[in-house]
């Protein structure tokens, strides 16, 4: 049962992170690979005012919307001036950068050797350092992030997201500021993905830069690309398959020497197979 | 001051290896217009398979070289033909090649680490080893020569091709406008074909250059080609000098960086320049 | 995309769900066998960790099932591979629980030991290599085969004052072990008036030569080298020796010291310099298991201080269940009170559930031998 616990809370981590990050790749249309770096600084605010500042969880994570929401900012404000591939790979060396960072910052992140011993929050007598009540506390707050997105799409605003993706020109052309809107949704983009980083925090209590790479910016890539783009139920499809798909593999039984390797040639095939036959993902609407 | 000659020779060696993956890279490019994360993978690949045909064979080593690097053409012409072509043919954007590129890279990875295991493992030629050079104060090895002296044949080579044969003038035309040259009459899958083999051949090379000159390693591939990438974009992308430019431009400023700052922060600097080339110089040193 | 299709999509999702749950509540441990989790990284920058320490349980288990296994059962172990990725590794240690598996391994993270130990209340996770001195006392439920690098660095920066270096480089490589040293390195030195310049590089990086000519051209005493793995050790001395450097005293911290293909390598640019260990080098044990290892898989054993210990915790988990069932509070005190002869010495355990006596003592290499300072 434990298990099972485990891998939901994992699931609605991943799917608040894939959520968010659809709304920029799949509604706008802008191929970003740095939701991670994000993440990360959720993650490590709430590890640093946690550990050594003693502040209450829930602060925590406001300060790390506060913190993501500035540097994605900054980030956000550069990125607009790009699209396509290019837009790619900037976003590619912003998330090697804040990688960068989270590595040599010694003081700050103590590098390398991680941030042990972070915390458990506890509301209103609850303990949750149960994983059952974890679980109910993620699976809350990824309810309202969901919602949140949804309502985002759905709107006047998000309406013109779409117009942008499909075309920025035509758009611009009646009098939109299209570089504002990219901003706007970077940046709550950014700041989705910097709750999911707390909860992750308190959740595994230890971080250390490795799980902010490039490669996490993939995955969940992957996730929504596999899910369906422009999406959010695609989205937490595409989250729930790449985290049980590992899992799955694990119970199939391959020879304990190659199992790993194994489970990362499936995961390139289905990225292959996807582009070839079905690139707009399972249940997307937009293809890449 | 002594430090200064062995800091540009310690650049223009490590340019020269940036140089080798970023023209197979650039070639590839500047003739399908996507990033062909592959390219990292395959100079793995062509640096293996001559770690293979040494030590279970015996090979000499020079024999086994050119294995290798048809080898690597070959396997780059096949992803070609089963992948990148079928990508065409269904008029995918440059973000679903971007995509499958990285699934191919992923599963190819998986399975040299299935093969090979995950450990470090080194190519040797004997005693010259050891043999170096000492120019100016700055120390060279034979490898490194070698290196150095294949980029710049290659590109000379690559150069007097693209400018005077039909070979060339077709690469061009396809480059322009694919619709177009297919018209005109022009077997474009063919040349592309022939592209990727001669590009990955190149990234071959630059695998076995490496196997020598430090060792091999599953994973080596998306570090060199991250730096291919970026040498490609500040020489200018599609053009067989503006890369080599750029990777040895890339090597004086990572190796003179890293001398003023920290060696933690190479990667960032080579991302750094990156977005400040794009910002301000999108086109690259070199137009094309 | 059809709202049939849809459907038939999410009833797949759900069905996946409910299998694995049918799965995991049929798959209990069979009462013939006997399992220990492994948690290793097989896959990920540390690989080459993980995979000879597979090799070396593999062996271990080996011989205790051709031994007649424990109490006639037979002996298994269930390789999960973490890549050093925290929540990887409590995935891995949460299915294998699930499955009732209640003794573990692990090898070489840190990370993943410090982030499964408060999950652990039921089961003995025994720790082989991961150095941090946060694993002391995690959880009453971890047992550490290894010393904590706290001392290493200690040993080193005492060893520097004492000799009267005024200027130290460091080349190190940025991991938890690594860095961890020169920043404890740092922490020693500090207020002794030794200046220290420290290179790091990126883990699992293959050019570091502008870091050892920087180094080189600042004509330091002495110089650390701090690396990870074998893999970058044969990276940064290869490179001392191809820019011709010859370090005045050169100090390397225990991974270069315990691997034989280095210490034979490098041998001219080695000898004479310092480093520490704490595993005696001329056990007969050692050399017992060493040969065994060479003679199931044709390789030499990459790193001795990993084969060793893990060898060694396969064998002393298998005694802990011989003695006390396969209870995980009853093997935990079995752990904290006896010893155990391996192939890396003798084993006990502190009061902070690490490895006793493991104290590192200061070694120097000597034509080709390893010999106490």
């Amino acid at each position: 049962m434990e298990y099972l616990i485990h891998l939901g809370i994992l699931f609605t981590i991943y799917a608040g992170l894939a959520v968010s990050l659809n709304l920029i790749v799949g509604y706008t249309g802008l191929l970003s690979v740095t939701q991670a770096a994000f993440y990360g600084i959720g993650a490590y605010t709430t590890a640093i005012l946690m550990t050594d500042h003693g502040v209450n969880f829930f602060l925590s994570i406001l300060i790390g919307i506060l913190v993501s929401g500035l540097v994605s900012l900054f980030i956000g404000w550069i990125l607009s001036r790009f699209k396509d591939d290019y837009y790619a790979l900037v976003s590619f060396g912003f998330n090697i950068i804040v990688y960068s960072i989270f590595l040599n910052w010694q003081s700050l992140t103590r590098g390398p050797l991680g941030i042990p011993g972070i915390n458990k929050p506890e509301l209103f007598g609850i303990d949750f350092s149960r994983n059952i009540n974890f679980l109910i506390l993620t699976v809350i707050i990824m309810a309202a992030i969901y919602g949140v997105c949804a309502f985002i799409v759905h709107s006047s605003f998000g309406r013109v997201l779409k117009a942008i993706r499909e075309d920025e020109k035509a758009i611009s052309i009646f009098g939109y500021n299209t570089s504002t809107y990219k901003l706007v949704i970077f940046v709550i983009s950014a700041s989705i993905a910097a709750v999911c980083g707390s909860l992750f925090a308190s959740y595994i209590t230890f971080i250390d830069p490795s799980t902010f790479s490039l490669n996490e910016s993939i995955f969940i890539l992957a996730m929504i690309i596999l899910g369906g783009l422009a999406n959010l139920r695609g989205s937490l499809l595409g989250a729930l398959f790449l985290i049980l798909l590992p899992e799955i593999l694990r119970f199939v039984g391959f020879p304990t020497d190659v199992a790993a390797q194994m489970r990362e040639l499936v995961y390139g095939l289905i990225l292959v197979l996807l582009m070839l036959y079905r690139p707009q993902g399972i249940l997307g609407e937009y293809k890449l | 001051m002594d430090i200064i000659p062995q800091l540009v020779a310690n650049s223009i060696i490590a340019g020269a290896f940036y140089a080798l993956i970023a023209l197979g890279f650039n070639l590839i490019y500047g003739t399908t217009k996507f990033f062909n994360l592959t390219h990292g993978v395959i100079a793995a690949i062509g640096g293996y398979t001559v770690f293979f045909l040494t030590t279970t064979f015996g090979w000499n080593i020079y024999a086994s070289a050119v294995v290798g690097v048809f080898v690597a053409g070959l396997v780059g012409y096949l992803l070609e033909k089963s992948l990148y072509k079928q990508l065409r043919k269904r008029k995918a954007s440059q973000m679903v090649f971007l995509v499958a590129s990285l699934g191919a890279f992923t599963a190819l990875q998986a399975v040299i680490a299935i093969i090979f295991s995950s450990q470090f493992q080194t190519l040797s030629i004997g005693s010259w080893d050891l043999q170096t050079f000492n120019i100016f104060g700055g120390i060279i090895t034979v490898v490194q020569l070698v290196t150095l002296v294949s980029a710049i044949v290659i590109m000379i080579v690559l150069g007097i091709v693209m400018r005077w044969t039909m070979f060339g003038k077709a690469v061009e035309a396809i480059s322009d406008e694919e619709e177009v040259a297919k018209v005109v009459g022009i077997h474009t899958n063919k040349i592309i074909g022939r592209v990727f083999f001669i590009g990955s051949a190149i990234a071959g090379l630059a695998g076995i250059l490496i196997g020598l000159d430090t060792g091999l390693e599953p994973t080596m591939g998306m570090g060199l080609l991250l730096k291919g990438v970026i040498a490609s974009i500040i020489g200018g992308i599609g053009n067989v000098y503006g890369g080599v430019l750029g990777a040895f431009l890339l090597g004086f400023i990572e190796n003179f960086g890293i001398w003023k700052i920290s060696g933690e922060w190479k990667d960032a600097i080579a991302f750094g320049v990156l977005i400040i080339f794009l910002l301000f110089r999108p086109q690259g040193i070199l137009r094309k | 995309m059809t709202k049939t299709n849809k459907i038939i999509i999410w009833v797949i999702a759900i069905l996946a769900v409910v299998a694995i749950a049918f799965v995991l509540s049929t798959h209990k441990a069979s009462a013939d066998k006997v399992e220990i989790g492994a948690l290793f990284p097989l896959t990920g920058g540390l690989a080459s960790y993980g995979e000879p320490a597979q090799k070396s349980a593999q062996l271990a288990v080996d011989e205790i099932n051709a031994a007649g296994g424990i109490n006639g059962k037979h002996l298994e172990i269930n390789f999960q591979d973490h890549k050093c990725d925290p929540k990887l590794a409590v995935t891995a240690y949460q299915s294998l629980h699930s499955q009732g598996v209640k003794t573990y391994l692990e090898v070489a993270c840190s990370g993943a030991v410090l982030s499964v130990a408060p999950q652990l209340n039921d089961s003995v996770l025994l720790v082989s290599a991961a150095t941090s001195p946060k694993i002391s006392k995690v959880s009453p439920y971890v047992f550490r085969n290894y010393a904590s690098d706290d001392n290493e660095s200690k040993l080193f920066a005492d060893q520097i004052i004492k000799s009267g270096y005024k200027n130290v480089g460091v080349i190190f490589e940025e991991t938890d072990y690594a860095k961890g040293l020169e920043v404890d390195l740092e922490k020693y030195l500090a207020g002794s008036g030794v200046n220290v310049i420290a290179e790091g590089f990126t883990a699992n990086s293959t050019d570091v030569k502008t870091q050892v000519s920087k180094i080189k051209s600042d004509k330091v005493d002495a110089v650390f080298v701090s690396v990870q793995t074998v893999t970058t050790g044969d990276v940064v001395l290869g490179e001392i020796e191809k820019q011709g450097y010859k370090p005045a005293n050169l100090i390397v911290n225990e991974n270069i010291l315990k691997s034989s293909q280095l210490l034979s390598k490098y041998s001219n640019l080695l000898e004479g310099a310092t480093s520490a260990d704490y595993i005696t080098n001329d056990n007969p044990a050692l050399t017992k298991m060493l040969d065994a290892y060479k003679a199931k898989y044709g390789v030499d054993c990459p790193q001795k201080n990993i084969c060793a210990t893990v060898y060694d915790n396969v064998y002393i988990l298998a005694e802990a269940i011989k003695t006390n069932g396969y209870d995980a509070n009853a093997i935990k005190t079995y752990l904290a009170s006896s010893t155990y002869n391996g192939s890396s010495g003798t084993i006990g355990f502190d009061q902070n559930n690490d490895r006793s006596n493991a104290n590192y003592t200061l070694f120097k290499i000597e034509g080709w031998k390893v010999v106490v300072k």
